[in-house]
Formats: C-alpha cells, structure tokens, sequence
C-alpha cells in the first residue's frame, strides 16, 4: 500500500515521524503499558488484594525501561507502535475482564 | 549484538543521561550526604551536648509541644539514638513557610529554644526527593529521573563491550579514552550498588507514582487499600471534643516489651482530641525492613488498639526495597560503604557529562557551548552549595527570624553563583576556580566552626567526641580532594582539538 | 567488626582476579601465568563473603558484602593506577591478614560464647 508518504520526498517526515513514535513510546507509552501491566497483574495474581496490589506495583517498575529499550531497540517503528499498544490494549482488556476484586 | 542495536542503545543511554544528568547529579550527592543526615544534624546544632535515653527524650519532647503547639493536628517525633541526640519533631503550623515544622528538641529539656533554627542533615535529605520544588511536582521530577537513570543504567550495560575485561581498566593520559575507562569503572565497580539504589529509589515514590494497583483493587475506597496494605496503623476521625493525653512513658515501655527492641518514631494523632492515637514504630536501625513492627495506643487511656509485625512476603519485599534505600539499616561499615558508592555514583555521571564533550571535541555548536558550561555550574556548584550550607549555618546570626529557611537560601544562593561562574568564566578556568573555592571552602570551615562555637578538632578527639572528630576529618579529605582536583586541572594541558571526522556513535 | 577479614579477603580475591589478566599482570610486572589464579581468586571472594555472615545479622552481611566487594575493586583499580607493581606483594599480605583475621575473630566468638555460657 503506497500512500505519497512513501515517496523520497517524504523521507525526512518519515525519519522524524519514526522517532517520535519510538521516543512517544518509550515514555509515555511505556507509562501507559506500565499502568494496564500494574491493573492486569493487581487483578489476575492469585494473591490477596493486598498482596497483588504491592506485587504488581513492584513489578511495574521494570516495565518503562524495557519498553524504552525496545522501543529503540526494535527494527521498525511500526513494529514498537503495534507491540506497546496492543499490549497495553490487550493488558487494559485482561483487567477489564477479570473486574475489580470483591 | 549487531551494530545498528548497539547504535541504538548507546542514543539511549547519551539522552537519557544527558537530559537529567546535572539533576541526577544533585540527587545523587544530596542522597550521599544523607547517608549521614543524623550526624550532618549533630554538627549543625552544637550547642546541643545534653543527652537523654529515647523514651524521656519523647516525654520531654511531648511536654514542650503540649504547651507550644496543643493544636496541631499531628505530632510526628523520631526518638534521639547512637547518632543523633535530638529529637526530632514534624507538625503543621499555619505560621510556617511551608505550612510544617521540622525542628530538632533538646533531649532533656523537650524544647527547641536553645538550639539554633535549622534544617541540618534533614534539608539535604528533602532536596534530595523535592528538590525545593512544591509537592507534587518536585517529587515526580525526582522520579522521572530515576527512572530515566534506570534506563541509563541498563541500556549502559548493554553496550559496554568487554564489562569483565575491562573490570580493573584505568589508563592514565589517553585523553577522551581515560574519561571513558573512569566512567566505566566507577559505574561498573559498584553497579549492584547503582542498580539497587536507583529502583529502589523509584520504589519510595511508587505511592506517588503509581497508585494505580490501589484503584485497581479497591476503587476508590482508597482507605480501605491503605488499612490493608499497613494495618497496623489505626487511623481515627477527630472526635471534637478536647481530651488530654496519658503518660506516654508507660506506652513507649510497653511498645519496647512488643518489639523486643528499640523504639524509633512516635506519632501521635489529634493530640487534643478524644480521639487521639499513639503510634509507636520499632527502630530502624535493628533490621532492613522500615517500619517493621507498630503498636498503636488510644491517646487518652493508653490503651492498645493495634499491633502488628508485618509477615506477608510482597509487603515485606516492599518494605525491604524502601529499607535498603533509605539505608538506615546500616551499621557504620555499611553506611560509610553507602558513601563511597554513592560518591561513584556521582562520579559516574559526572564523568559521563564530561565525555559527551569529549566525544564531541572540535564541535562548537551552541549545545555543545551550553552543556560544557551548565557542566560546570551542576558538578562543582553541588559541593560549594553544601558548604556554603554549613557556613551558613555557623555565621548566620542565633536570633535571626526564620533562619532554617535562610540557611536554605545560602545553599541556593551559592548553587546560582557556582552556575553564574561557569557561564561568565572561560570554561577550563571557572572549573579550576570553582575546585579551589570549594577547597578553601571546605579547609577552612573546621577553623570558623572551632572559632564560633569552640568544639574543635583537637577538644572532640579528646573528648571521644567522634561526630565533630569525623566531620572535622571529612571535610579536611575533601578539601585535599578538590584541590588535587583543581592542581590536575590546572596543570593539564589539553591538547588542541584535531579537526577529524566523530568517531563515538551519537 | 568482621569487615577487618572480609576486606582484606575481598581485596585478595579481586586482585588475584585482576592478576590473571594479561594486560593487568603486565603491568604488575607479574610474571607468574598460572591457571589457578583466577579460581583461587574467586575462592578468595567466596571466603570473604564466609567472614562477613560470620557476623550477627545475615542480612545486613550480605549487603555490606556487596559493598566490600566494590570497595576491594577500587582499590585494585588504585593498585594499578599508582603502585601496580605492588599488587602481587599486596594481595598476598592481604590473603594472610584476611584469614587470620577470620581465623582470630572465630576464635574470640567462640571463646566469649564458652564463657557466657
């Protein structure tokens, strides 16, 4: 699918267009998929509330700095844009699903 | 590891250690000068020589407050120990610049009148999270960093070629490869240190940060997720009607019979309500937890309605992870390790800073310009700014009104003029001048403070007074280090930059 | 108090380590090419980290072992910036003042438990 952006004339947009993606996610985005990873994981460990609650915070703080390092690290922008989000989409789903303990 | 991946992390690890790093650097050494905020706190109050066993050291304290502040709405008091013979106090007051008061009471006598107005060690331990800028803003700039330091951290690993080769390399004279091999070394020789330092940093702000997990499970009962998460900390409503508050001597022993151990802090809630509670939290100096066991006392019949020991494992985990950061835990070997490694820490990064100049040597764009100028100002400012502190705090007048606030501003005052330095000076002079100020600085200080308050080097080390000896020693080992610094500096004859192609990946 | 063992230790250890590189046995003018340098090395590090949980609390033993670790490392890295040639003679001297450090510190705990006993 060739849209004009392809063209050479758009190559500096493109490598502009490229970073900001990546630079988008890996602090922003990263955040977010921290926030839907910390939701999921207070909800789904089999642990009391407290506990998944602590459990996942913790966890959480491992999340921006791998998604920053795969968001430069990956081949493709396209690639960090499709991984992260849907992650974190499929992340806010799976907290979603499984509701608020009792 | 192919080149465009090694490429890729080392754009990472430049920017996320240049956008922060002069900040990264105050929080750095602030934090290492907090290692001993208890001690930094003894020498900045002097005039305290009286001590008292922790439990009358809280009646007294108790007995002031009472007559000084009966309205607050909470008193928050840690108990004088080994290192601090304080103690000290935290309470709203409206009449405060920051709306609280964070004083140091005599042990004896429960009153903070004798003793000067200042922060001591407590200011550096606040800059150190706030950075001086108001709630929440200061704390979350802090976290950022943190985070963005973790990143540097691993994305640093990552392209480090020969980590094991490499251990124990320091050539001398190789120019930008020397200021490679220190960075390396100082950021590889104490990495567990780094590593734990910086994530757990992030930890003692994850309340802050994320407290999605609480909305998560709970939300927005969000009491109900604080009184699972601690609940050993009773929390009642103000019941309006006056009460006064019973012996506190009797809970405190009772609180020691619980833990077995030592008492740490002492809270206590509404102190002139019905309704008020007494808090008492183990010492935590006896294990690495922080705040591992509470008892909690109905303020006026000092009853127990609460106890606890914390024993779930993420809790635990959690309250280890804040331990470890906080550090004080530590026994005197470990603390003073601590400080070492939070010294490489400092100097990892500072060196970094200089090696993105050097890497880029020849250039002369204006960022270029500016981070070797802001380089200047952020590294050798930090030490000035801190002396300047303890300066400030021996010459400032006693009677002076808000004076804990004014010995802020000389920090700051001197911080401005360090960065001021290094815009109006050639750049290679204002370092060296700035390293000789900070080595007059330091050098002289032990004789102003002998001077001022007559507790010298030589009546502290016959008197077994080991906090002044210590301080004393301290500072004159930093003053020998700054000026070895600016010697080096002084005597080092850059070579002329050679106008050839960057070779150091961006 | 059992830093006085684990230090020294630790400072052997690394500097054995640091003796089985090439360019650092170089530079120490260390001639010796042996195959056990670096596992003595290691064992060194091991023992240190045994004198250090000697000490009451074994939880704060291994955090002030890590940190000894680092600190035995900066002082390697010292050793061969200013003095290199003195890293062999020093980290033997240390080996032994380490051990019988261990060796008098065990001794004395024991003895003080015996009487109190």
């Amino acid at each position: 699918m060739r849209s004009v952006f392809q063209t050479k004339r758009f190559a500096w947009l493109r490598k502009r267009a490229a970073f900001a993606v990546r630079l988008f996610f890996a602090s922003v985005g990263g955040y977010l998929l921290a926030v839907a990873a910390v939701f999921a994981f207070a909800r789904g460990l089999p642990l009391s509330r407290a506990e998944a609650m602590t459990t996942a915070s913790l966890l959480s703080i491992l999340v921006m700095p791998a998604a920053a390092i795969w968001a430069f690290a990956a081949a493709r922008a396209r690639t960090v844009l499709w991984s992260v989000a849907g992650l974190t989409g499929l992340l806010a789903l799976v907290a979603w699903l499984l509701g608020q303990p009792a | 590891m192919s080149r465009g991946f090694r490429q890729s992390m080392s754009g990472l690890h430049t920017w996320s250690g240049l956008l922060l790093g002069w900040l990264l650097f105050a929080i750095v050494l602030s934090g290492t000068a907090t290692v001993f905020r208890s001690e930094i706190s003894g020498w900045m109050r002097p005039e305290v020589t009286a001590s008292a066993p922790p439990d009358g050291a809280i009646v007294a304290a108790i007995g002031w407050l009472s007559s000084a502040h009966p309205k607050a709405a909470g008193w928050y008091l840690a108990a004088p120990d080994e290192r601090l013979s304080t103690t000290q106090a935290v309470f709203d007051d409206t009449t405060a610049p920051n709306g609280y008061r964070d004083i140091a009471l005599d042990p004896v006598s429960g009153s903070p009148d004798a003793i000067r107005g200042t922060l001591g060690g407590e200011f550096l331990y606040r800059f150190h999270f706030e950075l001086q800028i108001p709630y929440p803003w200061g704390r979350l700039l802090a976290s950022a960093a943190a985070v963005l330091m973790l990143i540097a951290l691993i994305s640093g690993i990552i392209i480090h070629a020969r980590i094991f080769k490499d251990f124990f390399t320091l050539r001398p004279g190789k120019g930008k490869r020397s200021w490679l091999d220190a960075h390396n070394v100082l950021g590889v020789l104490a990495l567990p240190f780094h590593l734990m330092i910086t994530a757990t940093g992030i930890v003692t702000l994850l309340a802050m940060t994320m407290p999605w997990a609480a909305v998560a499970n709970y939300g927005d009962d969000l009491a109900k997720a604080f009184a699972e998460q601690s609940p050993g900390l009773v929390s009642r409503d103000a019941a309006g009607t006056p009460g006064t508050l019973a012996p506190i001597a009797p809970m405190l022993a009772e609180a020691e019979r619980r833990f077995a151990g030592r008492i740490g802090r002492v809270s206590i809630a509404n102190p002139g309500d019905a309704n008020s509670v007494v808090t008492v939290a183990n010492h935590d100096g006896d294990q690495l937890a922080y705040a591992a066991s509470t008892v909690s006392f109905a303020g006026t019949t000092g009853r127990v309605i609460g106890a606890y020991t914390e024993a779930r494992p993420a809790q635990q985990t959690y309250a280890v992870l804040y331990g470890l950061h906080m550090g004080r835990f530590a026994p005197w070997v470990s603390r003073w390790l601590y400080c070492l490694c939070g010294l490489a820490l400092a100097g990892t990064i500072a060196t970094g800073l200089v090696l993105w100049l050097q890497a880029r040597q020849g250039a002369d764009g204006f960022g270029h310009r500016l981070v070797a100028r802001l380089n200047v100002g952020a590294v050798a400012g930090q030490p000035i700014a801190m002396l300047a502190f303890f300066w400030g705090n021996r010459l400032l007048p006693f009677g002076l009104a808000e004076r804990a606030a004014a010995e802020v501003s000389v920090f700051f005052l001197a911080w401005g003029a360090a960065i001021l330095v290094g815009f109006v000076r050639p750049v290679r002079r204002a370092w060296i001048e700035l390293f000789w100020i900070a080595a007059a600085g330091a050098g002289l200080l032990p004789f102003v403070s002998f001077a001022l308050t007559g507790r010298g080097l030589w009546a502290a080390v016959l008197g077994g007074d080991r906090l002044f000896w210590g301080f004393d020693l301290m500072v004159f080992a930093f003053a020998l280090s700054f000026a070895t610094i600016a010697r080096r500096l002084a005597a080092h004859r850059t070579p002329a930059p050679r106008r050839r192609r960057n070779t150091m990946p961006a | 108090m059992s830093a006085i063992a684990a230090l020294p230790l630790a400072f052997a250890g690394m500097g054995l380590i640091g003796l089985s590189m090439d360019r650092h046995a170089r530079q120490a003018a260390f001639a010796l090419q042996a195959r056990w340098l670096r596992p003595v090395g290691w064992l060194l590090l091991a023992l240190s980290l045994a004198a250090s949980l000697a000490g009451p609390n074994w939880r704060f033993a291994i955090v002030e072992w890590i940190g000894l670790l680092a600190a035995a490392a900066g002082l390697v890295v010292l050793t061969l910036y200013f003095r290199p040639r003195a890293l062999a003679p020093l980290a033997t001297g240390a080996a032994v003042l380490g051990l019988a450090g261990w060796i008098t510190l065990a001794i004395l705990q024991s003895t003080l438990e015996i009487k109190s006993h």
